[in-house]
């Protein structure tokens, strides 16, 4: 059994709200100062304490996390993330709990501080590398690494203030980046720049995590966690509400905090009769059709919520047929977030195109090829009609949900050397031929 | 990239202790960021400006013009045993090393918030660096004094050997009302005030630009409770061989200096606990 690097015990954090500075020196004195009133009229010693509003920025984390794990943090805003990040990063302490850090802690919680506007970029790196304990030698040696890193070499004895804000933040990233640490602290400082300078950093924080560095990485963005995280955290309200493998985490975060609903059941399935409450059979008024369920699934045929932009999507639906005089058929209306129309699938089986020859239940499942959707939210309007004349028999609005997502394990897909999302609904993978032919 | 320094096998982050409990063995650690924000401090001050220099020494300078050409035409004594320039131009230096470092102590945290906040050190570090940071001013204002005394004719002895030791008093009786008032002014702006009040009233009690001798015999006990009084007296005592040592004086000036540094340190400490929120 390794050590974990990391061991965090029953830590909790405690904010008091209200007050906007409380002042510790003057309740210190008064709190002393109104003791024998306190002793005399009977009012407990710790009325300060209940008179405050209190807010539990953390309550009783456990965590342990090893060494070369790639943690990303994930919950609303508020919930704790970077509280923990300060926490952990020696900023502020805990109210309680114990915290044991087996390595060097390097955190970058903003680009650019501690950045001094008068000194030049040279005298900057310095200062930086030191603020991280580093000594002169040290910092000698990974010298050459950050400047060729950062970009800025002609720039290296200009004072700091003329740099353009790009800069900056190059050259910030790029002293942390190279500060050698066992343990790197991210809270959302990626977010911030030009996209290809994103895309480096990123490569470097993979550099990092290869090379066996523990990396923890505050993020809302699913896509990067998905992408560099292998273990995943989800903090709400300063509780930690799931931790695991970084997609069954983002998946249940993704169902939870966005509303996405992968299966629905309309009908219990063991008793078609016996309905749980408040639930309804999905049927049309002259009792043609019934909907049973819709899942989206892969290609197992498991259920998921989130589907990697490389593998095909099943839409699966079961429905009986209570009258086959009329050709009842499903359809599928695609949704995006801001419920725009991205298309619709017809009903396009060949065998019972022209109508079911027999009452009865039917399971229908359409599989959307691998690398067509684009990257994002899904919504999944499922609809029974006739199509010749068009008659809608039932129309059931978002019926079933998924994220499409991106992963790091395989590189080929839509997205070519872009460093930024795509905008659109669909993000297919097409085969480009070139050829060369010759000089102008 | 070997490390070749000694970083702790295990960091344990616990909620904050009561006591008081001064790493050194990690300011040790981070003692070349002592450095280079001593370093900062420096190149930020005097690069801003062309003049640097002489602005470090044009104000005790005409300082001292000033006394000089009122006691001459007032014929007060001031009870100065030795050429009166001298006396009152190292006075003057070494009470404005005081102010100014002891005022850029108790604001270093707030001026170095965006770090304190983002970036973890010992904070303490803060609160050293003013103290040497403002050395070489003193330094630099050190170089009129030596031409003053070659034209008076003053010379130190063998207690010259004796002002790192006195300069190390200033210094931590310079942390020590720093710290404390740093501390205190992130409760309430009123402390800012009181320390300017203090400093500014300090400059005409102090024995700066009259010697001791003035106050009467009755009242010295009262008046050497300042403890900047001895640490100027012996400043001149190093300095001039003609002045005596005031042995007694000064060890009560060490003695103040650690009380005070131990009262800074504690009101800091319980502060220093919720810094990052308040700051």
């Amino acid at each position: 059994m390794i050590d974990p690097i990391i061991t965090i015990r029953e830590l909790s954090k405690k904010y008091y709200l209200g007050r906007e500075k409380s002042n510790v020196v003057r309740e210190t004195f008064g709190h002393f100062l109104f003791w024998p009133y306190r002793k005399i009229r009977g009012i407990p010693n710790d009325i300060l304490e209940k008179n405050k509003k209190v807010i539990w920025a953390l309550k009783d984390i456990n965590l342990d996390i090893y060494k070369g794990d790639r943690i990303g943090i994930i919950g609303k805003n508020g919930a704790g993330k970077s509280t923990l990040l300060k926490i952990l990063s020696r900023l502020v302490y805990p109210t309680t709990g114990e915290v044991r850090i087996r390595g060097r802690v390097t955190s970058l919680l903003e680009v650019g501080t501690g950045f001094n506007n008068n000194l030049s970029g040279r005298e900057n790196i310095y200062l930086n590398a030191s603020l991280h304990g580093l000594h002169r030698e040290e910092i000698d040696e990974i010298f050459e690494d950050i400047v060729e890193f950062s970009e800025v070499k002609e720039f290296l004895d200009t004072p700091v203030k003329r740099y353009s804000s790009g800069m900056r933040m190059r050259l910030a990233f790029a002293v942390a980046a190279h500060l050698d640490p066992d343990i790197l602290l991210l809270d959302e400082v990626l977010a911030v720049g030009d996209m290809s300078f994103q895309q480096k950093c990123l490569k470097r924080v993979e550099g990092l995590t290869s090379e066996g560095r523990t990396v923890m990485f505050v993020s809302h963005s699913m896509d990067s966690i998905t992408r560099f995280c292998d273990r995943c955290i989800w903090l709400e309200q300063g509780k930690l509400i799931e931790d695991g493998k970084a997609e069954d985490v983002i998946a249940s975060y993704v169902q939870k905090v966005m509303k996405v609903k992968s299966s629905s059941f309309w009908v219990k399935q063991e008793e078609k009769q016996a309905l749980s409450a408040g639930e309804k059979p999905v049927t049309n008024q002259q009792e043609f059709v019934r909907l049973i369920s819709a899942r989206v699934i892969n290609s197992q045929g498991k259920t998921i919520v989130t589907a990697p932009v490389h593998e095909q999507i099943g839409i699966e639906i079961v429905y009986d047929i209570l009258d086959n005089s009329k050709n009842i058929q499903p359809a599928l209306h695609f949704q995006n977030v801001k419920e725009v129309l991205a298309f619709v699938v017809a009903y396009t089986d060949l065998q019972y195109i022209n109508g079911v020859p027999q009452c009865g239940r039917y399971l229908a499942t359409v599989w959307i090829p691998a690398n067509l959707l684009n990257i994002g939210l899904m919504y999944v309007n499922l609809v029974m009609v006739t199509p010749d004349p068009l008659e809608e028999y039932i129309f059931m609005e978002k019926a079933v949900s998924f994220n499409v997502h991106e992963t790091d394990e395989v590189k080929n897909t839509a997205r070519g050397l872009y460093g930024r999302n795509f905008p659109g609904f669909v993000r297919p993978l097409l085969t480009w031929k070139t050829e060369y032919q010759g000089e102008v | 990239m070997k490390n070749k320094l000694k970083y702790p096998t295990e960091i344990v982050i616990k909620p904050p202790s009561k006591s008081l409990n001064l790493d050194l063995k990690e300011i040790y650690r981070f003692r070349y960021l002592i450095g280079n924000l001593v370093w900062r401090d420096i190149r930020v001050q005097f690069n801003a400006m062309y003049l640097g220099v002489i602005w470090a020494t044009v104000r005790p300078l005409l300082m001292v013009t000033i006394f000089a050409v009122f006691r001459n035409w007032s014929g007060a004594s001031l009870h100065v045993p030795i050429p009166y320039s001298v006396y009152v131009y190292s006075g003057l230096i070494l009470w404005f090393y005081f102010t100014e470092a002891t005022t850029a102590t108790s604001k270093a945290l707030e001026k170095n918030a965006s770090l304190i906040t983002k970036i973890y050190f010992p904070r303490v570090i803060n609160l050293i660096v003013p103290a040497i940071a403002s050395l070489y001013g003193l330094g630099v204002a050190m170089f009129p004094l030596f031409c003053m005394m070659v034209w008076q004719g003053v010379y130190p002895g063998w207690r010259i050997f004796l002002l790192p030791f006195v300069l190390l008093q200033c210094m931590l009786l310079v942390n020590g009302v720093g710290t404390l008032f740093a501390a205190l002014s992130l409760e309430s702006k009123d402390f800012d005030k009181l320390l300017n009040q203090i400093l500014y009233i300090g400059l005409y009690v102090s024995p700066v630009f009259f010697a001791p001798g003035l106050i009467p015999e009755k009242g010295r006990l009262i008046y050497f409770l300042n403890p900047i009084a001895g640490t100027l007296l012996a400043f001149r005592s190093v300095l001039f061989n003609d002045f005596p040592f005031p042995l007694w004086q000064f060890i009560y000036s060490i003695i103040a200096t650690i009380v005070l540094l131990v009262i800074g340190l504690i009101i800091y400490q319980r502060v220093e606990a919720f810094i990052a929120d308040k700051l």
